[in-house]
């Protein structure tokens, strides 16, 4: 078991705002957004859904020489893990030499989603499996294991939309429990036709850029991307000088046991899970600094999250909703939430939630209207997930 | 860290409920397979398949309430509602409760029957209710609803890892405290995308022969098992978990560990590929054994024979089971074999990309 906690010492992001976490935070501190309509998805529908989408990712990928091709979910896993592990002071020598292990939110990313292949063998062809190798070989996870040289626990959390927030979770646990002394840990998806038309039949997609906590949202944007964080026993970042960025102070996850696709509308698996975060990261509900909302911008989602969080949290704590700016990136949104919670903590203020701008009273709160200057001790990362799921992760700054 | 195992479920070929493996094994019989048809570029032919029996699910839930259950969530709902029910534990403090599965594929039928309703409805007539059958974590979303589990609840996916990892994930959340109860287990299905894929692989076989290490014999199973595990503090009337080593495909196993075992379960299950790391093994001295011709080829094959090997310790023996030629110079257990108090039972998993060993003691 190991004590002294468990540490963030490198970050690494890829989404629509940006290839790299500084041009990601520039893009935010803007209030820059540029949903679009797919150029990646076709699809036959009376109306058009924007999506948050990441421009030729296969251009920026660092020539490693890897033994797979990959897909693009792995693809976007590879470029903020590389990001991170490099912010970290790590190379690859060191991750293949050491006890690292690899967790990864997705769920795109475990799917056999090739509708091409598919349509082909339902007409009666005899469609080539290049799609059934590529998607044997694409858990991210695995991939990324093998890609790196990690030799620990590789672990790929498939729990819907809290994916992301899961994995460092579970990351976490794998450090304190001595199972590794180093692990890379976030979330990774792609954009793909499937989700889209889900999303878009269970009406909870918008027409229009997505306006979380606002009360004239209509609904979610799907975006693509991925969150890496590097995450390393107190310990062993000491014992190779690494910078601290943050620590990984509490997690936790409740679920609501109550509908396959809607939150309990007391939020109550969610109250649950900042509660607990709370105890374990051994913080007062005032302690917190800021909320690094789910903030889907459903009508549901806002209105409970909002809810849980005021009444847990009280009215007065900062709350921002970046899938204003990434859209909602499935298994990576609660890993990009946790590097820009970490990354704000670190640079002191906060972005607006672009898109908002009137309140809604049924929920109470108000997310950031512009950039908020902040001295927050802590910060608290949520997301919820269909089935129920409820996940809260707490990182404390001002280790520098 | 030290896990008791208090309940078996399972959902298998074999039947429904830890009798139905306890039955398989004292019969030493195989259950019986379905031909599938599969269409391949080369032949029309058909594969023999351990389809999954799943019965009895209604004692549990109401009928009406199944209507929108696709059958992989159904497997897992029965088998978490058999584990709990064999276990005779009480499960009063719901938000102690945790739940974490392991899938390699998913539910299969759903992915595949929402994207039918794409191809015959057009993009206008995709199923909402498919889609959110389709994620991987539905089956333990389900279980969560219905059981009323309000703990952690996760599903990890990582194809011949899922058990391993989902393991770990239990012992993890039991040894802090997370929770006192961990509903553990792991499933995969069946469906004939897979079907062309393993005859277009040339992976498949007519006999599953998990001891001929040197050939290709994969016959597709499916099913869901879960264990119903407990905080250490307490004995394990299906034994206690007591070690989970994994490393590395080729990196040598702690003999040690091996040595210490009264027999290892090999997860061997007719994959070429992983059948080699299976042939180096030394394993001289310890008693071994292949059950996957009682459930089939599947990625999660180490969760049934953790299941098999808690209901061998809870009868106190191990059962000899036929399974074709043995090519390999391993010790099989031939005869029906008295387990004691403190013995161990291996179950040991090597695929491409690693190696698993879960000891399992006799409380």
């Amino acid at each position: 078991m190991t004590t002294g906690g468990v540490v963030v010492t490198g970050l690494g992001a890829v989404c629509a705002a940006g290839e790299s976490l500084p041009r990601i935070m520039d893009s935010l501190y803007s209030g820059r957004r540029n949903p679009s309509l797919p150029t990646s998805i076709q699809a036959d529908l009376k109306s058009d859904y924007p999506v948050f989408e990441v421009r030729n990712p296969l251009d920026d990928l660092p020539a490693i020489p890897y033994k797979r091709e990959p897909t693009r979910t792995t693809h976007l896993a590879l470029i903020a893990a590389e990001e991170a592990i490099g912010s970290a002071g790590l190379d690859h020598r060191m991750l293949a030499t050491g006890r690292v292990g690899v967790c990864l939110g997705t769920t795109v990313g475990c799917t056999l989603n090739n509708e091409p292949f598919y349509r082909e063998l339902r007409a009666g062809g005899y469609p080539d499996l290049a799609p059934v190798r590529r998607y044997l070989d694409g858990n991210p996870a695995s991939f990324l294991a093998e890609a790196l040289g990690c030799t620990g626990p590789v672990a790929a959390a498939a729990n819907a939309c809290s994916s992301g927030t899961d994995a460092i979770g579970l990351a976490k646990a794998w450090i304190e429990t001595g199972q590794c002394d180093i692990a890379i840990a976030g979330g990774c998806d792609e954009l793909s036709r499937i989700p889209y038309l889900g999303f878009i039949h269970l009406m909870i997609s918008s027409h229009q850029p997505c306006l979380p906590f606002d009360k004239n949202r209509k609904g979610l944007n799907l975006g693509e991307g991925a969150g890496v964080v590097v995450l390393e026993s107190e310990a062993r970042s000491r014992d190779r000088s690494a910078d601290k960025l943050a620590s990984v102070a509490g997690y936790a996850s409740f679920a609501d046991a109550h509908h396959p696709t809607a939150p309990h509308p007391e939020g109550r698996g969610l109250k649950l899970a900042i509660r607990q975060a709370l105890q374990e990261a051994e913080l007062a509900p005032d302690e917190i600094g800021f909320v690094s909302a789910h903030g889907t911008a459903t009508a549901d989602n806002d209105l409970v999250e909002g809810r849980a969080v005021r009444e847990v949290l009280g009215g007065r704590v900062p709350v921002v909703a970046t899938k204003a700016y990434t859209g909602h990136t499935l298994g990576a949104a609660g890993a990009l939430q946790a590097v820009f919670t970490v990354q704000a903590l670190l640079d002191g203020r906060l972005p607006a939630t672009a898109g908002f701008s009137t309140a809604d009273p049924e929920i109470g709160m108000e997310p950031t209207r512009e950039i908020v200057e902040i001295d927050a001790r802590a910060a608290i990362s949520n997301s919820l997930a269909f089935g129920g799921n409820n996940s809260a992760l707490i990182f404390r700054g001002g280790l520098r | 860290m030290r896990t008791p195992i208090l309940g078996v479920g399972s959902v298998s070929a074999c039947g429904c409920g830890a009798d139905s493996l306890l039955a398989a094994l004292q019969k030493s019989a195989h259950p019986r397979t379905s031909e599938e048809v599969i269409c391949s570029a080369s032949d029309e032919l058909s594969i023999p398949v351990y389809r999954a029996d799943v019965k009895g699910l209604d004692r549990f839930i109401p009928r009406r309430a199944l209507r929108r259950i696709d059958r992989f969530n159904r497997m897992a709902l029965l088998a978490s509602f058999l584990a709990v029910e064999d276990s005779g534990v009480s499960l009063e403090e719901k938000h102690r409760v945790g739940i974490v599965f392991g899938t390699g594929f998913g539910p299969l039928e759903t992915t595949f029957a929402y994207q039918d309703t794409i191809i015959d409805d057009s993009d206008k007539g995709a199923s909402p209710t498919l889609f959110s059958g389709s994620v991987h974590n539905s089956p333990a979303s389900n279980a969560s609803i219905f059981m009323g589990v309000r703990g952690p609840c996760l599903t990890i996916t990582n194809f011949a890892r899922s058990t391993t990892e989902m393991l770990r994930t239990a012992q993890i959340w039991l040894d802090r405290g997370v929770v006192d109860y961990v509903l553990a287990g792991v499933g995969d299905e069946y469906h004939a995308v897979m079907g062309y894929a393993l005859s277009a692989f040339g992976t498949t076989g007519t006999q599953l022969d998990p001891l001929r290490f040197d050939r290709c014999s994969y016959q597709p199973g499916e099913g869901f098992v879960v264990l119903l595990l407990g905080r250490g503090d307490r004995p394990g009337v299906c034994g206690t978990i007591d070690e989970l080593s994994c490393g590395p495909s080729g990196e040598k196993l702690d003999q040690d560990l091996i040595d210490r075992c009264r027999a290892v379960l090999l997860s061997s299950n007719g994959d070429q590929s992983a059948g080699r790391s299976y042939q180096d093994l030394d394993l001289s001295g310890t008693l071994a054994a292949a059950y996957s011709p009682l459930y089939g080829s599947l990625p999660v094959g180490l969760g049934f024979d953790l299941a098999l090997a808690a209901v061998c310790i809870r009868e106190g023996q191990l059962y000899p089971l036929q399974t074709g030629k043995n090519t390999s110079a391993l010790d099989i257990i031939s005869q029906t074999e008295p387990l004691d108090h403190e013995d161990r039972i291996g179950c040991l998993e090597c695929s491409a990309d690693h190696v698993t060993l879960v000891t399992i003691t006799v409380d």
